[in-house]
């Protein structure tokens, strides 16, 4: 668009100067050849993008319906692979500790993330407000094995155990820049003169916070939380450092059984996840995009 | 006259930048007070820390005679209207008037009636259940307006209100102000870098720069009488002039002028031999009308017409410009061309002399 503009004015500045009702309609003209649309070929580079994002889902979901114990040859349609994973212990409570950690972890990430927003973008005298706001978003730019081996020796050290609290602890830490970017950006972009008419208004601090702030700031808040969540559903590479003592998440579950070798059960197992974070993720969508 | 507000000594710094310099004031009872001056004079500051959103650097504010420049601004029994109204964008318009008189835990019926009473005062009873974005920027304004009234606050704070609103707008909006200021009895502060808006809506204005109070009187005193050369050349236009005293009595001064005649004006602390300024508003001056204590000649330079008057500058023999302005009475009127002779005559009284 902006490419456009520009084109239409430098080729009137080219040109002697004619009158309005010339330019108007000309003017017009180079914005419209300029449009992204009438590039050739942008259909087919659509088409293409969209298959190279989507067709191997697409192959995924298929597979999961087909008979053939061979995941590549297609035998018919079943839903045996969906039954015999519901009924896999091990990937049922692979599934269960997956959620359970993720909920959590998001509840912790999400409020210490809109305690560490509120903080630097409303807290007066804050100080060394630019090094904790990077210090905040640092763990983004930190390569996650680095983190995992980190987290690893320091659990040693302290001689945490326990499985679930490991992954929750560990969870939580990565996921808190991940809600703490949305929340962020969601203050920044948030009038301060509506806190003040509040408080104008005899709206103690809290009371501010409650009936102003956070209901303003909310679709971040959501986003945050909906990106923690995902990004820890997600997680491989620290799970599997730290398992061990009793849970095992979803995809470190996975991973062992690829090892075995692939069996269709994943290709059921891999649809029932993307039908689950789609069932999650669209009242989330719904709802931050509401105004 | 009673204080509502009594401000002392008041100073505010940010590190070593002083937007307040002990300043001290008094507002009164039911009195529409403006704050005027040009951006960073600290008028803005002044208002914010009688709101309670700055907290002066040394200094008392009273409210009723109770000091309250430690009180939190939720515990100020004033309210404000924002530059950009900051109307809550998730709450419909009577919500939005309800929110005050909710934190102060009026009763239900209380509270309906107010509001209703509100939306009638400022005309937008049909809009009840609109949201804020739905509406104009003037119907904004009146809603922050009646927003800020519906608590009955002691003193309302209005923060550059009209300056995003469209010309026409703001001309009506100011008669609307002035009359809800009197129907209320609510005292205003009001606070304006327009000294047009100043003069026409205020019972008394404070004119302020770098933080210090240059005058603070009524509209026709700080424009007919004004202290120094700041206040002379922010409120209006004028013709300033450097003079020296000639000759001087009990009440009267002589100063010569670079006009190239002397001129006799009142007495204001001025010794012989002083060097001072000499400030003579445009419209005092007349073009080729009967005579007055001063009569000179000179030829039109330039002239800008503007509606209902039109700027002339002319050359007085002698070399000085004066800028002349002179109301467009009669339609058709003759008006001077360039290079035009003319006499522009003003009379004595009319001439203020300052400090230089």
């Amino acid at each position: 668009m902006s490419l456009s503009i520009n084109d239409a004015v430098s080729d009137n500045i080219s040109e002697p100067m004619n009158t309005t009702a010339e330019n108007t309609p000309k003017r017009r003209s180079v914005r419209k050849n300029h449009d992204a649309k009438h590039f050739p070929g942008f259909k087919a580079v659509t088409v293409l993008f969209f298959a190279f994002l989507y067709l191997p889902i697409l192959v995924v979901i298929g597979y999961s319906f087909n008979e053939n114990k061979i995941v590549s040859v297609w035998h018919g349609f079943s839903w045996k692979w969906y039954s015999s994973a519901l009924q896999n212990d091990g990937l049922m409570s692979a599934l269960q500790v997956s959620f359970t950690v993720a909920a959590v972890a998001t509840f912790f990430a999400t409020s210490i993330a809109l305690a560490a927003a509120l903080v630097l973008s409303r807290g007066k005298n804050v100080k060394h407000a630019p090094v904790s706001e990077a210090v905040v978003n640092l763990p983004l730019m930190l390569p996650e094995i680095v983190f995992a081996v980190a987290v690893l020796i320091l659990f040693s050290q302290l001689e945490i155990r326990n499985g679930m609290l490991k992954l929750i602890l560990a969870h939580t830490c990565f996921c808190i820049p991940f809600a703490f970017l949305p929340i962020r950006a969601r203050l920044k972009g948030m009038n301060t003169n509506l806190e003040q008419a509040a408080q104008d208004l005899y709206a103690p601090p809290w009371t501010t916070f409650k009936l102003i702030t956070l209901p303003l700031i909310m679709p971040g808040v959501l986003a945050g939380a909906m990106l923690s969540f995902v990004i820890s559903l997600d997680d491989f590479i620290t799970s599997n450092i730290i398992s061990g003592g009793g849970a095992t998440t979803l995809p470190v579950y996975i991973y062992s059984l690829v090892k075995q070798g692939v069996s269709p059960e994943l290709n059921a197992i891999s649809t029932l996840i993307m039908a689950i974070s789609l069932l999650i993720a669209t009242p989330f969508w719904f709802l931050s995009n509401r105004k | 006259m009673k204080e509502i507000i009594q401000i002392k000594n008041m100073s505010k710094s940010y590190g070593s930048y002083q937007a307040i310099k002990d300043i001290s004031l008094d507002i009164y009872h039911n009195e529409f007070f403006t704050l005027l001056g040009p951006s960073g004079c600290g008028k803005t500051t002044l208002l914010r820390t009688i709101a309670g959103f700055e907290t002066p650097t040394s200094g008392t504010i009273k409210l009723h005679g109770q000091d309250i420049q430690d009180l939190p601004a939720h515990k100020r029994r004033v309210n404000t209207v924002f530059q950009n109204y900051a109307l809550f964008p998730h709450m419909n318009l009577a919500e939005n008037i309800d929110f005050g008189l909710r934190m102060l835990d009026w009763s239900a019926d209380e509270r309906a009636q107010q509001v209703g009473e509100m939306l009638d005062l400022v005309h937008m009873k049909q809009f009840a259940k609109r949201m804020p974005s739905q509406l104009s920027g003037g119907q904004q304004q009146r809603i922050a307006l009646a927003r800020a009234l519906a608590p009955q606050p002691e003193v309302l704070l209005l923060d550059e209100p009209l300056s995003a609103l469209d010309h026409k707008l703001r001309q009506d909006m100011r008669d609307e102000l002035q009359a809800l200021q009197r129907e209320t009895g609510i005292t205003f502060v009001f606070v304006t870098h327009d000294q047009e808006e100043a003069l026409a809506m205020s019972d008394r204005i404070c004119l302020l720069a770098h933080g210090e109070i240059q005058q603070l009187s009524d509209s026709i005193d700080i424009y007919e009488n004004p202290n120094n050369k700041f206040v002379a050349d922010f409120i209006g236009e004028t013709n300033f002039m450097p003079v020296s005293v000639k000759d001087r009595s009990d009440d009267a001064i002589v100063v010569d002028t670079p006009l190239g005649i002397d001129i006799k004006v009142a007495n204001t602390g001025f010794k012989k031999g002083d060097e001072a300024t000499l400030s003579l508003r445009p419209e005092k001056i007349s073009i080729n009308a009967k005579d007055l204590d001063v009569n000179i000649e000179g030829e039109v330079i330039h002239h800008r017409y503007m509606g209902g008057y039109t700027h002339y500058t002319v050359r007085v023999d002698g070399g000085h410009e004066l800028r002349v302005s002179r109301g467009n009475e009669i339609s058709n009127d003759i008006r001077f061309k360039l290079n035009e002779r003319v006499r522009l005559s003003f009379a004595y009284a009319s001439a203020r002399v300052l400090a230089a």
